[in-house]
């Protein structure tokens, strides 16, 4: 899922490992630092609502619970967003195949949040 | 002259000869160390599902209280065999054949690290326990079906 074409400023990247942790935990920030919630809250939210092309690079990490992911990005679906904007605006990239698995769950979760809104 | 040229091809017949065998047996051998590497590879992931499912057991037939610290070191044990499990399917499989074993292996994590995994107030969730039994029994058997499918060496 990629997103439009945009000139460079409009675009901002965020490396999970690098910026937020090598060690992502699980949903709820309660829990401490690595959280799904945070990192949607911290580092999606913010960029995306000031209508910036979000690139977000996962590779790097010890990989992801599934509910990590599902409360990042599938949470930004119960927070207003849509499917059709994430498509536009949110972009995940990974060069290793060990994290494609993860790249595919992101895309079917936010499918599967935006059933049920 | 001729026995002197006859020496001659003689010895570059055997010359050529031990240098083909050689070569073959290389290429052959080649061959057999990429097919085993391909079965380690396919026993890694095996062993690595047992371990998985092992540890998602006592982790969701369990709520989180009971097990203590446990809790915690299940999770890490969870999350650090998951990503391995990943990373030793994408050294066995590319494209079609991994993608196959990828839809099986997003599965199980939905049934293993979803839901309210490393939640402090999780209760026990056999329904989890269900989607991790059946899942990693399709990944173990994808992988297995996958891995003959590989076109084998010439030879090996």
């Amino acid at each position: 899922m990629l997103a439009k074409t945009a000139d460079a400023t409009s675009y901002v990247t965020v490396n999970i490992a690098q910026d937020f942790t090598e060690y992502p935990t699980g949903r709820y920030q309660k829990l401490g630092r690595g959280s799904g919630e945070q990192f949607r809250d911290e580092f999606l939210i913010p960029s995306l609502t000031d209508g910036k092309i979000v690139k977000v690079e996962i590779d790097g990490t010890a990989g992801y619970p599934a509910s990590f992911l599902e409360e990042a990005f599938g949470g930004l679906i119960r927070r207003g967003f849509t499917k059709k904007d994430l498509e536009e605006k949110l972009d995940i990239v990974s060069n290793s195949p060990s994290f494609e698995p993860y790249q595919m769950l992101v895309w079917q979760f936010i499918d599967n949040a935006e059933k049920l809104r | 002259m001729v026995m002197f040229s006859t020496f001659l091809a003689a010895l570059m017949g055997a010359l050529i000869a031990s240098f083909a065998a050689e070569f073959i047996k290389s290429f052959v051998r080649g061959g057999q160390i990429v097919e085993l590497r391909r079965d380690q590879n396919l026993l890694e992931i095996e062993k690595t599902i047992e371990s998985i499912v092992k540890y998602g057991e006592e982790y969701w037939s369990n709520d989180a209280k009971n097990l203590g610290d446990k809790d915690r070191i299940l999770q890490a044990k969870i999350n650090a065999n998951q990503h391995y499990l990943s990373e030793v399917i994408a050294a066995l499989f590319e494209g079609e054949t991994k993608h196959d074993c990828d839809m099986q292996f997003s599965r199980l994590m939905k049934s293993l690290t979803g839901d309210s995994f490393s939640e402090l107030d999780r209760v026990k969730n056999f329904q989890n326990l269900a989607g991790l039994y059946l899942h990693s029994s399709k990944l173990r058997n994808a992988a297995r079906q996958q891995r003959s499918k590989l076109k084998r060496r010439f030879l090996s």
